[in-house]
């Protein structure tokens, strides 16, 4: 089965890197769909079907826990599991992810074994 | 700013560069810098919560290509490489912060990081910045790089959030 995967970053060489992680974890991707922040990225998700999403944290007009916010108020989106890829790396933080309904927190630097690890985990655990 | 807080810093961007694009800076107690005709780049990021400051990290532009080839792990020279240099910067940088503050105010407490920013600056002022007790010099594959922090809340002996005060 391949999947369909939306990355959200606002820089353009972490959504390269992430796209090449995904590629060499040999996991299939149909589409690799990518917005720039967390705004951005409902709107992709509101006109795409998106199996996964992976969203960094830290970025301009809609960060990824505002991002995380709507898509759980949002009927259609909130079942889409999200993986937070980002710098910080705090207890505090990853308890607030964990109750916003974040599935995975991978930190920046990651190998690409990480993100496949992660992938399957939750993909391969889906009904 | 401590020489344990000084020294957290170095060793998070030491281990950032080499983990994230295998590039091995070598600190230097003293660097000249020269005025190459591109000058810098600099990014720049603010931290806030039990820590309040910010970072500078300043590249020459070919360095800055090069950290961008090496993210994607593209040849030196590759146009697209070429293209992601600025934003391969502020990544850089976005993961440094991230993992300095983390050392610094302990793993317990949300920090915010804000969206990192470029500008161009000119060799002098670099040459300024490198100057100060606060800030770092590396040797990157034979150029200069500045890392540079500055504190609203100063770190503790043990690189802790300690006195208020500037640094």
């Amino acid at each position: 089965m391949a999947y369909n995967v939306l990355v959200v970053d606002d820089s353009a060489v972490m959504k390269s890197v992430i796209a090449k992680a995904l590629e060499m974890s040999g996991v299939a991707v149909a589409n690799l769909l990518r917005a720039s922040d967390g705004r951005e990225a409902l709107g992709v998700m509101r006109s795409h079907w998106v199996d996964i999403v992976f969203a960094d944290i830290n970025m301009p007009v809609m960060n990824g826990l505002e991002l995380v916010g709507e898509m759980k108020a949002d009927d259609s989106l909130r079942s889409i599991p999200v993986v937070v890829i980002s710098t910080e790396g705090s207890v505090a933080r990853m308890h607030q992810l964990e109750q916003l309904g974040v599935r995975a927190f991978l930190r920046k630097p990651f190998p690409p074994e990480a993100l496949k690890k992660t992938l399957e985990s939750i993909l391969g655990s889906r009904p | 700013m401590s020489d344990a807080a000084l020294e957290t810093i170095r060793r998070c961007f030491c281990e950032v560069m080499e983990k994230q694009v295998f590039m091995f800076p070598e600190w230097r107690s003293h660097l000249d810098i020269p005025c190459g005709e591109e000058g810098f780049l600099g990014a720049t990021i603010r931290f806030g919560g039990p820590l309040r400051g910010s970072l500078l990290l300043a590249m020459p532009p070919e360095v800055t290509r090069s950290v961008a080839a090496n993210f994607l792990g593209l040849d030196d020279g590759d146009g697209f490489a070429d293209e992601m240099a600025s934003d391969a910067l502020k990544e850089m940088l976005n993961i440094t912060c991230g993992h300095v503050v983390a050392e610094l105010c302990g793993r317990a407490q949300v920090v915010e990081l804000s969206v990192p920013e470029v500008s161009a600056l000119e060799c002098g002022r670099v040459a300024l910045l490198a100057g100060l007790g606060e800030s770092l010099v590396f040797d990157v594959e034979g150029a200069p790089v500045l890392l540079r922090a500055e504190f609203e809340r100063r770190p503790g002996p043990e690189g802790r959030p300690g006195a208020e005060g500037g640094p």
